[in-house]
């Protein structure tokens, strides 16, 4: 209908329905799925593998063993924290935490981007799980500060009194890196943990109907600001706009409204080919791509293999591209995998496998027969990340606070 | 549902359909004298009369409630054959005015800032500048001084530049603006112009962009259809370069003498990333009497004689087509020392004015704008009625009616947020009432929902009042 059908699919997620609060993971595998999933779905003490197919094999103990070397970009993934439960539901299944980031792991991604939306409490908090996770590991996580609906965050940022008190809320739960999981994790955090980013808001035009300029100078700018003082660790990317043909026109008042005097990674979405010779090729930024993708299975090995490259080569800015996605709800769309209930476990069905062995070979062939340490031997028990209650107080309080 | 009255009340149009010329009965048929406003009956002006030495020319008093209540207020006296003064105010703007023969000034401040505006009028040419001195703590100028030859009583020549005391951006400019135009009026029924700018501004990363922009306009009476056309280009060089398109074309087409068809349409078009903005328009107004286009009837054909009699004459003026530019150079050529030549020219293009004076009594209106960049689309529908004076049922106007009130009625549906698909409204009344050719009262009302944008930004409902009172001697 619109020109913004192609817009940010991360706003639109949703959890597909199926069994809730479990705690023990089974690993049933189809034919084709590599070894990364293995250990890393299984619980403590849940044993077997069903691996087949050539992909590295992750499952090595730590001695002489390898992590698994960072060579395919970012993922965008859904902070999943159970299957069919009501949004009131506080349960954040630890095997559902444990799939997804494995996953990331064992398939060489340097990064995840993951919404922590204001407007959703329980969500907020298994983002918390995800992200300290995943840093734990050495894999920087980019905190998308946005809703999926609804406008309580954006109008938060946009307060000069409630917007400090949100971003050091955010700050305070996501921030603080946590401990390495293993020396010479290759993160670029503290002591080679991943580093923390955020991400002011989802394709601010089309979700949030603000206009470019004003995202920039009412938004983004003050949030540059703040966080800046909050903790200037923390990396503050840019909204991206949408990844067709209207975005571009976007981006670029964005820029000419002061875009790369506001942030430290300035951030594209591409869904279509015809978009990149449209975006600007030389910005005064380092550019993340957080989102891209195509529609389509068959399309999916085709658009990394082939475009991703040509993302890199037209936009010489462009430091990293995060896929759409891991997993979604839609079935045969921009999801690698599905995630289904087994037994009193779960189980990761690889949809796209073709683009799911493209990047295990890169694994393989960077990892040059080196043994990789496992998921789960680096965090046996992802319950360890979990918020505590002095996290879920400090979000209780920062909500409060913010809409009064 | 709305069709059917229209043509019942078409079945009631006495007159013939509308010929391409004018008809020269309608101004011996209603003569200004004879007709008849709620204030009573207006003579013909005299208008060389001398100011006495003062005489009451403007009054604008005007009331606005959004965002707190903001009063303007207005008046313009004639000082004998000498000029004419004015005086304004609008919330914190306040200004003086002036207008001679030959001369104009002015001069405005608001909040500390000071502009400045002057102008001669030449035989042949005419020199106007604007200078505006910024805020307190700035004591930069911007200047625009304008140069417009007139070749012929229908060829003009424009030039004009911007510059910049500040000289903005990272090569120090003074001169950020530059234009050049060229302006031709064949007869009523033909007007082009075109214009070339190059501009340069300072984008917020500090960095300049030069923008070239060619632009033509044209506006032509084709038998019985009134066409107008604008195409530019633009071409913006700088760290972000791109290329836009921008054609708008519009038609008003009489169906009947006194039912009037129009529909238009923008479309902005980047080149390699399609359409930036698109806007469409369509209306049906419905008059109580004979409509004449203005550039098809006997007022056409009074003003282009006025102007080219002026011109010959040595004075500096273009035909004018519409209510408020005639009455300003009424004004200026009554100040002339040749003024008893065109009282003639003047007296017959008020008749003629008076004659063809628009009678609305039923309009519907629909428009769609859509803009990519901010992500909004706005949808409009607007429905009026009138009642003409001396008060009648619609059908039973006559070609004695006058203007007396109009009341109308806008939605407008704003979408913004296209991803979630959020909607907003604003509902508009306004009642328009003439009590004569020069005095109108005006009252609007609206009330806006909230955007998304305006969510973000804490606005919620909120109403708008607004009234304005206008007098405006020898309209």
């Amino acid at each position: 209908m619109g020109v913004d059908d192609r817009s940010s699919r991360l706003n639109r997620s949703s959890v597909p329905g199926g069994r809730r609060r479990f705690l023990r993971l089974s690993v049933g595998l189809p034919v084709g799925l590599s070894g990364w999933l293995a250990n890393g779905c299984s619980s403590p003490g849940s044993g077997g593998s069903t691996r087949t197919g050539a992909g590295p094999d992750p499952t090595a103990a730590a001695g002489d063993a390898i992590v698994v070397p960072k060579v395919n970009g970012g993922m965008n993934v859904h902070s999943l924290r159970c299957l069919s439960c009501a949004p009131t539901d506080e349960t954040i299944d630890p095997a559902l935490v444990a799939l997804q980031l494995s996953a990331v792991y064992e398939l060489g991604f340097d990064g995840i981007r993951i919404a922590a939306p204001f407007g959703d409490r329980n969500t907020f908090l298994s983002t918390v799980a995800y992200v300290r996770a995943a840093r734990a590991v050495g894999i920087d996580a980019v905190v998308l500060l946005a809703d999926f609906s609804g406008f309580t965050l954006a109008h938060a940022l946009h307060g000069d009194e409630s917007r400090p008190t949100v971003l050091k809320m955010y700050a305070d739960v996501l921030a603080i890196p946590p401990e390495p999981t293993a020396p010479a994790l290759g993160g670029l955090g503290p002591k080679g943990v991943g580093r923390i980013a955020f991400q002011i808001l989802n394709e601010p035009a089309a979700f949030l109907g603000l206009p470019p300029d004003v995202y920039v100078q009412e938004i983004l700018n003050p949030c540059f600001g703040d966080l800046g003082r909050i903790d200037p660790r923390i990396i503050v990317v840019s909204a991206a706009e949408v990844g067709n043909k209207a975005g571009p026109a976007r981006i670029r008042a964005m820029l000419e409204a002061g875009l790369e005097t506001t942030t430290n990674r300035i951030a594209y979405h591409i869904y279509e080919r015809d978009v990149i010779p449209l975006l600007p090729s030389h910005v005064r930024a380092v550019v993340w791509v957080t989102e891209s993708g195509v529609a389509g299975i068959p399309q999916h090995l085709p658009w990394v293999r082939d475009v991703f490259p040509e993302i890199r080569a037209q936009l010489p800015d462009v430091l990293r591209i995060f896929y759409y996605d891991l997993f979604d709800s839609d079935q045969g769309v921009y999801r690698i995998l599905d995630i289904q209930p087994a037994g009193e476990g779960y189980r990761a069905v690889v949809e796209s496998t073709e683009l799911h062995d493209y990047w295990a070979d890169k694994v393989g062939a960077a990892a040059a027969g080196r043994p990789l340490v496992g998921f789960s031997t680096l965090i046996p028990d992802v319950r360890a990340y979990f918020p505590t209650p002095a996290d879920a107080a400090a979000f209780d309080e920062a909500f409060a606070e913010a809409t009064r | 549902m709305t069709s059917l009255p229209l043509l019942l009340l078409l079945c009631f149009d006495p007159n013939p359909p509308a010929s391409a010329t004018p008809s020269s009965g309608v101004e011996e048929t209603t003569p200004p004298e004879t007709l008849r406003y709620p204030l009573g009956a207006l003579p013909v002006p005299d208008f060389l009369a001398p100011g006495e030495p003062f005489t009451l020319t403007d009054i604008l008093y005007g009331l606005d409630d959004q965002d707190g209540t903001r009063h303007s207020f207005a008046a313009r006296v004639r000082f004998k054959d000498w000029g004419y003064l004015g005086a304004e105010t609008e919330g914190e703007r306040r200004g003086l005015t002036l207008m001679t023969h030959r001369v104009n000034a002015a001069v405005f401040s608001e909040n500390g800032t000071w502009d400045f505006s002057g102008g001669y009028r030449g035989h042949r040419f005419l020199l106007s500048a604007d200078a505006l001195l910024r805020g307190p703590g700035d004591r930069t100028w911007q200047l625009e001084p304008s140069l417009s030859v007139l070749l012929t009583s229908g060829l003009e020549l424009r030039g004009r530049l911007i510059a910049d005391t500040a000289q903005p951006g990272p090569d120090r400019r003074l001169v950020t603006d530059s234009g050049v135009g060229v302006l031709w009026q064949r007869g009523a029924r033909l007007e082009m112009l075109g214009e070339f700018e190059r501009s340069y501004s300072t984008i917020a990363t500090g960095d300049e962009n030069q923008t070239d922009r060619g632009a033509l306009s044209v506006v032509a009476q084709v038998g019985r259809v009134e066409l107008d056309g604008q195409g530019s280009v633009q071409d913006v060089e700088g760290r972000f370069p791109r290329r836009d398109y921008d054609v708008a074309v519009q038609a008003r087409v009489p169906i009947t003498t006194r039912l009037l068809l129009e529909g238009g349409s923008e479309n902005r078009i980047e080149k390699g990333a399609g359409e930036l903005f698109h806007e469409y328009r369509g209306a049906l107004t419905w008059y109580g009497r004979r409509f004449t286009l203005p550039r098809s009837g006997r007022v056409a054909e009074r003003a282009v004689a006025l102007a080219r009699h002026a011109w010959e004459t040595g004075e500096y003026e273009l035909a004018a087509f519409d209510d408020d530019a005639i009455r300003a150079q009424r004004e200026r050529l009554s100040l002339s020392g040749r003024r008893p030549d065109y009282r003639e020219d003047m007296t017959s293009l008020y008749r003629a004015q008076v004659a063809e004076r628009p009678l609305p009594l039923f309009g519907l209106e629909g428009r769609q704008t859509a803009d990519s960049v901010s992500g909004e689309t706005v949808r409009v529908a607007s429905v009026f009625f009138g009642v003409p004076w001396p008060p009648s049922l619609p059908w039973r106007a006559r070609e004695s009616s006058v203007p007396f009130l109009q009341v109308g009625y806008q939605h407008e549906w704003h979408t913004t947020a296209s991803a979630i698909d959020f909607r907003s409204g604003v509902d508009s009344m306004s009642v328009t009432t003439s009590l004569s050719r020069e005095m109108d009262l005006v009252v609007q009302w609206s009330r806006i929902q909230p955007s998304a944008l305006d969510v973000i930004r804490g606005v919620g409902v909120h109403q708008r009042f607004a009234a304005s009172c206008v007098f405006a001697r020898g309209r």
